[in-house]
């Protein structure tokens, strides 16, 4: 258990002591504020006081930090969060091969597989820790410029029309948080997967985001509306029903054990390639 | 130590490995030659569990490679032509990342093969920072803190300058005889491996074509280097002379020959002698008569 744990640490000092691992990090943090000063626009808040007054609400109670960090995460995250993460999942392996020192490892007595799952664990690590820093970034950010007040979430893609007061919506946000990092594993566990085969970092990314955007075109296009059930996208979106007036568990829990059971069926396709390959100089 | 019995590789259409068998006893300092893509890197892949032969097993301290792979590499240190780091962390973090997939190693015996490839002014310093030999110490430290009793080097002074190789052959022979190291060392520097090998294995074209000790073939002290103004014709007619015989691209002298009698003869059929001497145990020679390779012997 120590050696094991050594080995978790050792990969996870690998990966925060990297420069490009930060990349996300700050280029998160730039979007956000970049958003934040977009929604400041004229044009912008004209358009959100509609929705909120036509709704019978007020707009100076609802125009707060609370709901421009909502904003700010569900414009954000998809995206530029799909991004980094495979960027990161895809190098775990393909960059060690590029670079010769998985072959150092391998000269270990170490099994694979326990090396590949080491590996996972610890992208699972940077998957939490990147969602937990989207959501309180957006809220911190949100909140010094506009203060606490209450949430409005207007999202008709998914059908949700909320608000709340602060206590209630913050700790809805730190739900998020929580099921965000549950969902976006996908994206971390597709780039990974292609990490493992005989393959350079880069084409391990661009793969595995290919098929997440292909998946989310289907989403997008009414006429595939019947097989939404399929689409990982459509999974990975429901961490908005977080903030819906009424709670549903059961679909969460739907959707994390759908992402999850493609989750282990990528990891046992990486690891069974990953098994079975030649490591040559 | 290491059993290698019928291996076998393809990688696509070309052979990389064919029915190679070798073994490298307990306490040996055992040489791996070959030109390259004789199938050295193959080879030593295979003997680590990188590399899945086609047919064959591989055993060391008596475990099968690839079904006990914990119990095979669990004494085993390996070294890399160009050895690879991360290089935005510490030579130590390193050591320590590498270690932590053998055993746990407590601080003092690292601080203490530290000290013994003399990297421990540099240790803590990014190891970015270091230079090509550093590089190859901390190689060393990493292959030396699973406590090895089999270690594996290949190449190891490829890329160090003369000081530098002599630091690590002797480091080598020091490991061998002081601390009873198996060592199997791959390399092209023949003058290393004379120094330091009695057993060698040769590979050509993925092929063994010699493995035992090879200062025990006695004729190989009688290999000559022959220079004259017709060096061509000088060599033929020390052939039907009987004097000299040519044997995988190399010239021995025959059976009674010396060259005292080679001298005489070139000297009364008006040749010029530029250079005329006996090679003794040149491995240079042995390794390319193995390979087939022709050496000009003028």
């Amino acid at each position: 258990m120590k050696l094991l744990w050594a080995q978790f640490t050792g990969e996870l000092t690998k990966l925060f002591a990297r420069r490009r691992t930060y990349i996300g990090f700050a280029a998160f943090l730039a979007t956000e504020l970049l958003i934040l000063g977009l929604l400041h626009l004229p044009a912008a808040q004209k358009a959100l006081e509609r929705t909120v007054e036509n709704s019978g609400y007020l707009f100076h109670d609802y125009y707060s930090g609370l709901t421009l960090a909502y904003l700010m995460m569900t414009n954000t995250l998809f995206f530029l969060g799909s991004l980094y993460l495979a960027l990161v999942a895809g190098d775990v392996v393909a960059k060690e091969v590029e670079d010769g020192t998985l072959r150092m490892i391998l000269s270990r007595p170490v099994s694979r597989v326990r090396l590949i799952l080491v590996k996972y664990a610890a992208c699972a690590v940077y998957t939490t820790v990147m969602m937990f820093y989207i959501t309180v970034t957006c809220l911190a950010a949100a909140i010094i410029n506009q203060g606490m007040g209450s949430l409005f979430v207007y999202s008709p893609m998914h059908g949700i029309f909320s608000f709340m007061g602060a206590s209630e919506a913050l700790w809805r946000f730190g739900l998020a948080a929580i099921l965000l990092s549950g969902l976006t594993m996908t994206i971390t566990t597709m780039a990974f997967c292609f990490s493992c085969f005989n393959m350079k970092p880069a084409a391990a990314c661009v793969i595995a985001l290919t098929l997440l955007f292909l998946d989310l075109v289907l989403q997008l296009m009414p006429y595939f509306s019947s097989i939404h059930g399929w689409l990982l996208t459509y999974h990975m979106g429901v961490w908005n029903h977080v903030f819906d007036p009424h709670l549903d568990p059961w679909m969460f829990l739907e959707s994390l054990a759908y992402l999850w059971g493609v989750n282990a069926s990528f990891l046992f396709v990486g690891t069974l390639h990953f098994y079975t390959r030649d490591f040559k100089a | 130590m290491l059993e290698i019995r019928g291996l076998a590789k393809r990688f696509g259409g070309r052979v990389a490995l064919q029915d190679v068998s070798f073994s490298v006893l307990r306490g040996s300092l055992f040489g791996l030659l070959g030109h390259n893509g004789a199938g050295k890197s193959t080879t030593i892949g295979t003997v680590l569990g990188q590399i899945h032969p086609d047919a064959g097993q591989v055993r060391v301290g008596g475990h099968d490679v690839f079904r006990e792979r914990a119990a095979a590499l669990s004494r085993v240190g390996a070294i890399f032509e160009t050895p690879s780091f991360y290089g935005y962390l510490s030579g130590r973090r390193n050591l320590e990342i590498f270690t932590a997939y053998s055993r746990i190693c407590p601080r003092e015996t690292l601080d203490q093969v530290i000290r013994r490839v003399g990297l421990s002014d540099r240790i803590e310093d990014r190891v970015d920072k270091y230079s090509h030999g550093m590089r190859q110490r901390l190689a060393l430290a990493q292959a030396l803190l699973p406590d090895p009793e089999f270690l594996i080097l290949d190449e190891p002074g490829d890329g160090l300058d003369p000081e530098g190789i002599a630091e690590m052959r002797e480091m080598i022979t020091t490991l061998n005889r002081q601390d009873g190291m198996t060592i199997l060392l791959c390399s092209h520097q023949l003058d290393e491996v004379r120094r330091m090998c009695r057993e060698l294995a040769i590979l050509r074209e993925g092929e063994l074509v010699f493995s035992g000790d090879w200062r025990e073939l006695g004729h190989l002290e009688r290999a000559v280097e022959i220079r004259t103004d017709r060096t061509p014709e000088s060599l033929r007619l020390l052939q039907d002379r009987r004097q000299l015989v040519l044997d995988g691209g190399v010239w021995l002298l025959g059976p009674g020959a010396s060259l005292h009698e080679c001298a005489r003869i070139l000297v009364e059929a008006g040749h010029r002698l530029e250079h005329l001497a006996e090679c003794g145990n040149d491995l240079e020679y042995f390794y390319l008569r193995q390979t087939g390779a022709r050496r000009k012997t003028s």
